[in-house]
């Protein structure tokens, strides 16, 4: 068993895949455009477009099966596994595609059953529920459920945490609460999002509508404030809008632990903010 | 059916009053849209070319409190009997889908919370506790559709809506066919010791035995359990913890029984719903996936309710899982229908673009289906990219995507339309329930983590043998896929059923691919004796089978092919011995072995050492003596690499009087043909994200048009076409003979 140390269970704080989770599994969504949307999935969650994994399943160290079947004798795996943690970084090396996933049957189905019978709560919400899940597999990380490299260490840099915490920082003030973030590539609007928040909480999610994505004369650092008008058409006043081009957004990665580099790529005019600059919130990663 | 039908299912849709429609329908939810913007939306659907609608209504969007409703009294939105005169107004049949449970993105699937949370209800897990679903935002408890108390609280939801639907049934009003519950799997939670658990459901399960044993001396001799004193006595299994092939029937029980909870519930809810006067129009319901295993059994289903339709929500790279999965439910349904074809997509997944939308579209169309419901055709809360817009304003690109294929649809009369086909590849029921059973782990279900998520399906199947000569559970699968894949690369279209199919529907083919292993379902063969008898030919393997699911020796096949000459671990079939394909554990008849395994000359079918063929009345059974690599064995499994074995699949073929209905020189390029007395088409998918190039021959075809290049320009003659396609495109010719 590893050293586990058991988590506060609260609705901050990453845990869950974007898959799940992507932005808030809270919010409604509002005539989300489409191909904006699109992008900001394909971003975010590149991980999940295929199963490039390799999977080992053995009881006490007797190897059971193998995933793809043929790596069992491409990289011959060996039918004792005495460590796991040493194979899975073996065989990363060698495999090159994906993660290296390494289960012990007796402790895998423990961890399924600690789920059942001790995190599955009705009424838990679900962030809290899969703290709790991470939690259970943290008690078997040592040789039961071994991950090379653990997507568990992922989980700190999912947007739910970054859009929570611009929630929690707006949500004082009564009348500006809603939120822009577009991202321009040349004389378009490559995505956007438009978040309504409340009491802390994204509670609706949308996007600049079609019509609104060329941007004319193509210059992004003239164009916001055309965002900015359209957006308060659809949601009111806005609390904060992030505005910035495509190569800023993909060096830059939406995570709480990342403000600090997107206020100073705002005090290098990289990033614009409006009305009020970013240093106005106080974001903890 | 009875006299007071006025809707009935026929041909390729329904048939309502005098008038015969094919079923293209979409998704609108009432409830989600502002009252005043209904009239727009409905009209959207209708400039697409739809007639039918299809809508939830969610039992927990209507309960104010336990025994108060809210049909529009408080909020105009959920005025369902308005909707409905808003639908006949707009010239729109509708397709009601009244639960119980709905999904619907919405919290809980459409429970009221008072009915999730009470203790009697709750489905359990082998644990016996509830069983939560992870699902956003909050996770439940799932009911059991075993509980008694579950019923009754849906006795009371269905009391209060019955009498607001029951006026507008057709010939009174729109509502031509009605969904009973809905996407029943046991709430995805699909392994076999997971749950139901509840002690309603271990009762049920248990009168269950009782009735397909007929008596405690037939289950105490198929359990080999002499204690047993009663019915009861027997508790579900919570582990595979079988150590030789008679220990089988215990665990493979289990597996059936699930599938029978499944249809119990879906049946239940039926009847709930004809006993409040929901009568006169067909009842249909959609299973999640399209696969034929456990639980699902769409061809016992629609031997009680009309039509057992699937849901799918494909991505273009799912290509092959979704070719299979409408192979399969056009070959088993009266009316192939998807209830639930992805348009647009949740708010938590990637939505597909209107050209991937097209892809799937075309693709699910010419492997066979014939009736479909898109869902959503209105955006709405937690959903996206739909052509229409919550207040009714349009989406162009997707818009347009429905505007034209409704056309194509209508012009080719498309849904008089059936797939060629000469094989039915058959998967027997008993080695799909074997597959579920035995199992080393059981987990809940992939909605929630990546460790859940990423799991390769197979990775706790057992490898165990038992005393059985094959991992049947592995190499079942494994030889219905060399045969399945490379078919399509010798010119064969096949159909995929399961053992359920009776013996008119096994018939209508020339021939029937079966696997088979020592370890058997009895009565079905005795049904593909019967088949064989009467002029069929079976081609099965990799082993003739010898006991029954109980273990006793079969008094069915008892012709049986001479004892092998010699055997091989291993025989290749072409290319690198990585990377080709080969078959394995090998039975032949050759002294020579599989030395003699080589490609003849040009011209000549090579020879085959490892099948033996057997005369049966008019017909014979040919036993395909080899296994297959293990899904996932080899490195490269496309369908090039299957194609491998075609020269020798093919004379086998041949031997059953099956020859090829086209050549194509790209195994990448899938071909399917569709006919009716009218007209023939040809369709060509390219799955993959290259454009592909083949040349196809059909034989008796002098001329091509295609369909999307109206007048000369899309018109070729002679039997040979070169094909041309972009990446995760379909072609259709339309084909003269």
């Amino acid at each position: 068993m590893s050293g586990y140390q058991p988590q506060q269970y609260t609705r901050e704080g990453g845990l869950m895949t974007g898959h799940i989770a992507l932005l808030s599994p809270w919010a409604s969504y509002i005539d989300v455009e489409p191909t904006q949307w699109r992008r900001l999935y394909d971003w975010l969650l590149p991980p999940n477009h295929g199963n490039n994994d390799l999977y080992i399943l053995h009881d006490q160290g007797q190897l059971l099966t193998v995933n793809p079947v043929y790596a069992r004798s491409k990289f011959n795996i060996p039918d004792r596994i005495e460590n796991p943690a040493a194979l899975a970084e073996t065989l990363y090396a060698q495999w090159q595609q994906g993660t290296v996933v390494i289960l012990e049957r007796n402790q895998y189905q423990s961890w399924l059953d600690d789920i059942q019978r001790d995190a599955w709560l009705p009424g838990d919400d679900l962030l809290a529920y899969g703290l709790k899940v991470k939690d259970c597999a943290l008690r078997y990380a040592e040789d039961g459920i071994v991950l090379y490299p653990s997507p568990f260490d992922r989980w700190h840099d999912v947007p739910p945490g970054m859009l929570t915490s611009v929630g929690h920082a707006l949500a004082p003030d009564a009348e500006r609460r809603s939120v822009l973030f577009a991202v321009y590539d040349g004389d378009v609007i490559w995505t956007s999002l438009i978040l309504g928040v409340e009491q802390g909480q994204v509670q609706f999610v949308t996007t600049l509508p079609a019509d609104a994505l060329n941007v004319p004369g193509g210059n992004w650092k003239q164009d916001y404030p055309r965002l900015v008008s359209i957006a308060e058409t659809l949601v009111g006043p806005l609390r904060l809008g992030i505005f910035c081009e495509r190569a800023t957004f993909e060096s830059l990665g939406i995570s709480p632990a990342h403000w600090q580099a997107w206020r100073a790529a705002q005090e290098r005019g990289d990033v614009i903010s409006a009305p009020v600059p970013l240093s106005a919130f106080k974001i903890s990663g | 059916m009875s006299s007071e039908q006025t809707v009935r299912v026929a041909g390729g849709g329904l048939l309502i009053g005098e008038e015969a429609l094919p079923l293209y329908s979409g998704s609108v939810h009432y409830w989600r849209h502002e009252r005043e913007h209904w009239a727009r939306v409905l009209d959207g659907v209708r400039q697409m070319g739809f007639r039918f609608i299809q809508t939830y209504i969610p039992w927990s969007a209507h309960e104010v409190e336990q025994g108060m409703f809210d049909f529009g009294q408080i909020d105009p939105r959920k005025d369902v009997a308005a909707f409905l005169d808003a639908c006949a107004a707009a010239g729109l049949y509708v397709l009601i889908r009244p639960g119980p449970h709905i999904n619907s993105e919405i919290p809980y699937f459409g429970f009221p919370p008072r009915v999730i949370t009470d203790p009697q209800i709750q489905m359990r897990t082998a644990h016996g506790t509830p069983a939560v679903l992870p699902l956003p935002g909050t996770p439940f408890t799932a009911p059991s559709y075993a509980s008694e108390a579950f019923y009754d609280a849906v006795g009371d939801y269905f009391d209060a809506l019955a009498p607001i639907l029951v006026p507008y049934l057709y010939p009174r009003g729109p509502i031509v066919a009605i969904q009973a519950d809905n996407e029943m799997s046991l709430f995805f939670r699909l392994r076999c010791y997971d749950v139901d658990y509840h002690p309603a459901s271990v009762a049920l399960y248990q009168s269950w035995l009782q009735e397909k044993y007929g008596s405690l001396d037939a289950l105490k001799a198929a359990y080999r359990r002499p204690d047993l004193q009663r019915f009861e006595d027997v508790t579900p299994p919570c582990a595979f913890d079988a150590q030789k092939a008679a220990d089988l029937p215990y665990y493979v029980d289990w597996a059936e029984y699930q599938e029978y909870y499944v249809q119990y519930g879906i049946v239940r809810t039926q009847k709930m719903l004809q006993e409040r006067g929901l009568t006169g129009v067909p009842y249909y319901h959609n299973y999640p996936v399209a696969t034929p295993s456990t639980p699902f059994r769409p061809v016992a289903l629609e031997a009680e309710l009309e039509i057992a339709g699937v849901d799918a929500y494909p991505l273009p790279t799912e290509y092959a899982a979704l070719k299979r999965g409408v192979t399969y439910i056009s070959t088993v349904s009266h009316l192939p229908f998807i209830p639930e074809f992805g348009s647009g997509s949740w708010a938590y997944y990637r939505s597909p673009s209107a050209d991937e939308e097209r892809f799937t579209t075309r693709t699910v169309f010419m492997h066979g289906l014939r009736a479909i419901n898109y869902y959503m055709l209105a955006d709405r809360d937690r959903w996206t990219s739909t052509p229409i817009k919550r207040d009714g304003g349009i989406r162009p690109d997707y818009f347009q995507l429905y505007v034209d294929w409704n056309r194509v649809l209508e012009d080719l009369r498309w849904d008089t339309l059936r797939s060629e086909r000469d094989v039915l590849v058959l998967t027997p029921r008993l080695y799909e329930r074997l597959a579920y059973t035995a199992i080393e782990a059981s987990f809940p279900n992939q909605f929630l983590t990546d460790i859940y998520y990423r799991l390769p399906a197979d990775i706790f199947v057992s490898e165990k043998t038992l005393d059985l000569r094959d991992a049947i559970q592995h190499r079942a699968p494994a030889w219905m896929q060399a045969f399945e894949v490379a078919l399509p690369s010798v010119g064969v279209p096949y159909g995929l059923g399961d053992s359920d199919l009776p013996d008119e529907a096994l018939a209508r083919y020339k021939a029937i691919i079966v696997p088979t292993f020592e370890w058997a379902d009895a009565q079905l063969l005795a049904k593909l004796e019967r088949y064989a008898r009467n002029g069929g030919k079976v081609l099965c393997g990799p082993r003739w089978p010898r006991y029954d699911e109980q273990g006793q020796p079969l008094d069915v096949w008892q012709d049986m092919p001479p004892a092998p000459t010699s055997s091989a671990p291993r025989v290749d079939f072409g290319g690198s011995a990585s990377t080709g394909l080969w078959a394995e554990d090998v039975d032949l008849w050759d002294e020579s072995g599989a030395a003699s395994l080589a490609l003849a000359a040009d011209g000549e079918a090579p020879n085959v050492p490892f099948a033996q063929r057997v005369a049966y009345g008019a017909g014979s059974i040919t036993l395909v003596a080899a296994a297959f690599p293990r899904l996932g064995a080899i490195e490269n499994g496309t369908p090039a690499v299957y194609a491998g074995w075609a020269p020798w699949l093919k004379a086998v073929l041949s031997e059953a009087g099956i020859t090829a209905r086209w050549q194509c020189s790209n195994p990448a390029l899938d071909v399917t043909l569709l006919s009716d007395q009218k007209r023939r088409l040809v369709c060509v998918a390219n799955p993959r994200q290259e454009a592909q190039t083949g040349t196809l021959s059909i034989p008796d075809v002098q001329s091509w048009r295609d369909i999307d290049s109206p007048g000369a320009a899309g018109t070729t003659t002679g039997s040979t076409l070169i094909a041309q396609l972009e990446p995760w495109s379909v072609k259709i010719w339309e084909v003269k003979r």
